[in-house]
């Protein structure tokens, strides 16, 4: 502002000077005109008569005109006629003929006017003065002029300073801090740059940060999308919460498992939301017990081991939004910043459901093996027992030469033998159902059925059973010898197991109900209890020892059931109601299935098509 | 002073083990009674006297009872556990006699309070051997609460 105003003032003192340049003569000669005019009224007649006296008299009268030093009256060829002479100091200035005008020379002014008699010029009047006598403005121009140029000169070397201060030691020292940033971020500068001056360094390495930072950008754009597409795709929930327990994150996988939308839950809720009070209660008390000081039951039963770095993993439960209740592996991680500052805690859960099914049903093979080894062990023990006791009992009357109970005590050798051949061979049997696979083909189940019944022709007549097979059951793409062995089995089952029944009646028949096709074998006779639906299905579960077997077969049954994609179970009122053992196919077996009539509810009493085999 | 026979219950499910005691036991100790049932729930019914055992055909209670624990119907251990809880019954000592060396079987026969319990040997001088002493125990040396077997009740 100040140098704004000494810069105009400088212009304006400079141009004010050289325009008082320019019209000075024309002011001095305006200055000086008056006292010539002044003179030339008197002057040519005295100079007409050459009365140089009276010429010295009037231009005496010049005394009253400061501005005028010197005064002169010359004839037209130079004489002089009279002078004047304000001071005396200086030696008098010399005249001669000129003409008529307005001399500037060194400083000094010398107007030349020539006196005229009836137009006639009979001599010349010459009046010298000093220029700055008739101009001092001039000299106060070039005073502002100068002082104003000073003025600017010292303003300008403050403005740098200034400038130099506020602009370029800034720039240099953000220069110096870009570079830092630079070296400290690693980013590798991409050109060397030229150091002209710190402008240009700054923008090459504003450039450069730019590049960089764009780069930095892509990257944490990459490791983002790559997080995202993990939490996204990661099989347990994970969960992150702040330092006051609120969710901040919540992974579709945690949707799905609880049941709440992320946007539900996220920064509005803290998982207390899906966890069992109860549980947090007790944990809190355990903590307490093991913290030695009271641990509130909230959030903080989560927090109190991460917070001091060790990893909280165990089970918990989580009670989804439907009210289910899903037991979870839940491992607490604090969530630490790069400068080592906490700012959170995440959980990831994973569910223990489908483990926790594994186990059992890891647990129920175990105790299966546990029973067949133990009833293996005991059944194959007991006719060795037998065997080797009779056997003994044996030598023992040859000694005595007792011969009256040897037939019946080999007989009882021999029986047991025969039990332990059939234990052994339904063994192998179970053994190898599963493991030796008969290729599939075609079957006709009537036709399986049919079979069975021709095998058990000798029972069925005995026990004077009736069976219906329904002359619809489809065909099946399965392993024929297996399937046979299923219906011989569960047919075998129902005449042995009749009771006293008077008119015993065995239905093999099927329904294709929805959502897919059962197969049975109906009876009347004696029926199973609930209590032994699910064990008889179970390695040597009989319903009843005294009844033959091994107590294996329908453990067969149901490996081969199991082995071709489908279920057994038996449906019965109790003892003496009869049962209905039904099973189901795999998919792949019922791919061809082909039905040749519609379906016909089977009922005890109206079977569709009785088809009466056996019977007594 | 006659001395009354001992009377021994043996539930056995298996008629050949059966058959094998019943010999063994009478040609080392001919001075007892054998009463044999098959399964755990006549056991029960000849013990408490019902059904098929009821009174006026009551049977006189035994003074030993020899107990398979595989049995039809009623498993061993089950008829064990309602002796053994009887104010009564829970006297009659109940010895064990199974073809199981299962440790889980012995410590569940124990558990339910059996006085003994012996593990059917393979070999046939061992089995004779195990009820010869069986019988001089039992029947030579054993003292029982009550001196002869009489209907329960009376």
């Amino acid at each position: 502002m100040l140098w704004g105003a000494s810069l105009v003032m400088f212009a304006g003192g400079g141009a004010a000077w050289v325009w008082h340049q320019q019209t000075a003569p024309r002011r001095l000669e305006a200055a000086l005109e008056p006292y010539a005019q002044l003179l030339s009224i008197s002057l040519p007649r005295v100079v007409g008569m050459r009365a140089t006296n009276q010429v010295t008299e009037i231009l005496v009268a010049l005394r009253a005109a400061p501005a005028v030093m010197e005064a002169a009256v010359t004839d037209m060829q130079g004489r002089p006629l009279g002078v004047y002479r304000s001071r005396f100091e200086a030696p008098p200035r010399p005249v001669g003929f000129q003409p008529e005008g307005l001399y500037v020379t060194e400083g000094d002014v010398r107007l030349v006017r020539d006196i005229r008699v009836d137009g006639q010029a009979v001599g010349q009047l010459h009046l010298w003065s000093r220029v700055a006598l008739l101009d001092s403005g001039a000299k106060n121009f070039s005073h502002v002029f100068v002082g104003m140029g000073g003025l600017l000169l010292v303003l300008t070397f403050w403005q740098t300073w200034r400038v130099r201060r506020a602009v370029i030691e800034p720039i240099a020292a953000l220069t110096a801090k870009v570079d830092n940033i630079i070296e400290k971020t690693g980013l590798q500068p991409v050109e060397p740059v030229k150091m002209e001056d710190e402008l240009e360094r700054l923008d090459a390495h504003v450039e450069q940060m730019h590049q960089a930072l764009a780069q930095r950008q892509k990257e944490l754009q990459a490791a983002n999308d790559f997080l995202k597409a993990v939490l996204d795709n990661a099989a347990p929930a994970i969960i992150s919460v702040n330092l006051q327990g609120t969710i901040t994150g919540f992974n579709p996988a945690a949707e799905r498992l609880l049941g709440y939308k992320a946007e539900e839950v996220v920064n509005r809720r803290t998982p207390l939301l899906f966890h069992d009070s109860a549980e947090i209660k007790e944990r809190a008390e355990e903590l307490s017990r093991l913290m030695g000081q009271p641990v509130s039951e909230d959030m903080e039963v989560f927090f109190c081991l991460p917070r001091r770095g060790q990893t909280d993993a165990r089970e918990w439960t989580y009670i989804c939004r439907d009210g289910r209740r899903v037991t979870v592996w839940l491992a607490l991680n604090p969530l630490v910043d790069a400068q080592g500052q906490l700012k959170g805690y995440v959980g990831i859960a994973e569910d223990l459901t489908e483990r926790k099914q594994q186990e059992q049903e890891l647990r129920r093979k175990n105790e299966e093996m546990e029973r067949f080894i133990y009833t293996v062990s005991h059944d194959l023990k007991s006719p060795l027992v037998t065997i080797k006791g009779f056997v003994g009992e044996l030598l023992h009357a040859l000694e005595e030469k007792r011969y009256d109970q040897m037939a019946g005590d080999l007989k009882r050798v021999a029986a047991a033998t025969d039990k332990m051949s059939e234990l052994l061979n339904d063994l192998l049997e179970l053994s190898r159902v599963g493991r030796v696979k008969y290729p599939a083909t075609e079957v006709s189940l009537e036709h399986v059925a049919r079979e069975a019944l021709m095998a058990l022709e000798g029972v069925v007549r005995e026990g004077g059973v009736e069976v219906i097979i329904q002359p619809d059951l489809p065909k099946v793409f399965a392993d024929r010898h297996r399937l046979f062995e299923v219906y011989l089995n569960l047919m075998e089952n129902a005449v042995k197991f009749m009771g006293p029944q008077p008119s015993p009646r065995v239905i093999v028949g099927w329904e294709s109900g929805k959502p897919e096709p059962v197969f049975f074998v109906q009876d009347n006779g004696i029926g199973v209890p609930p209590a032994y639906q699910e064990t008889i299905f179970g390695l040597f579960n009989k319903l009843d020892n005294e009844s033959p077997g091994t107590g294996l077969g329908l453990a067969i049954v149901r490996r081969i059931i199991e082995v071709h994609g489908g279920r057994i179970w038996v449906e019965s009122e109790g003892r003496g109601c009869g049962s209905r053992f039904c099973f189901t196919l795999g998919g792949e077996v019922l791919m061809s299935l082909s039905k040749p009539a519609s379906s016909t509810e089977m009922c005890d009493e109206s079977a569709s098509s009785p088809h009466p085999v056996g019977g007594g | 002073m006659k001395v009354p026979a001992l009377l021994i219950l043996l539930v056995e499910d298996n008629a050949d083990h059966a058959e094998l005691v019943r010999r063994n036991l009478a040609r080392h100790n001919p001075a007892h009674r054998l009463v044999h049932l098959r399964d755990g729930e006549s056991a029960l019914d000849y013990l408490f006297q019902r059904g098929v055992f009821a009174p006026p055909k009551a049977p006189p209670r035994p003074h030993l009872i020899l107990l398979d624990l595989r049995l039809p119907k009623l498993d061993g251990l089950e008829v064990l556990r309602q002796v053994k809880q009887d104010p009564e019954l829970h006297l009659i000592p109940t010895v064990i006699l199974t073809t199981s060396d299962a440790e889980r079987d012995l410590f569940r026969a124990y558990d339910g309070h059996a006085n003994s319990y012996l593990a059917k040997p393979l070999d046939f001088g061992a089995f004779t051997g195990l009820l010869e002493t069986f019988g001089r125990y039992w029947l030579g040396c054993n003292r029982y609460p009550w001196p002869e077997a009489r209907p329960r009740g009376s």
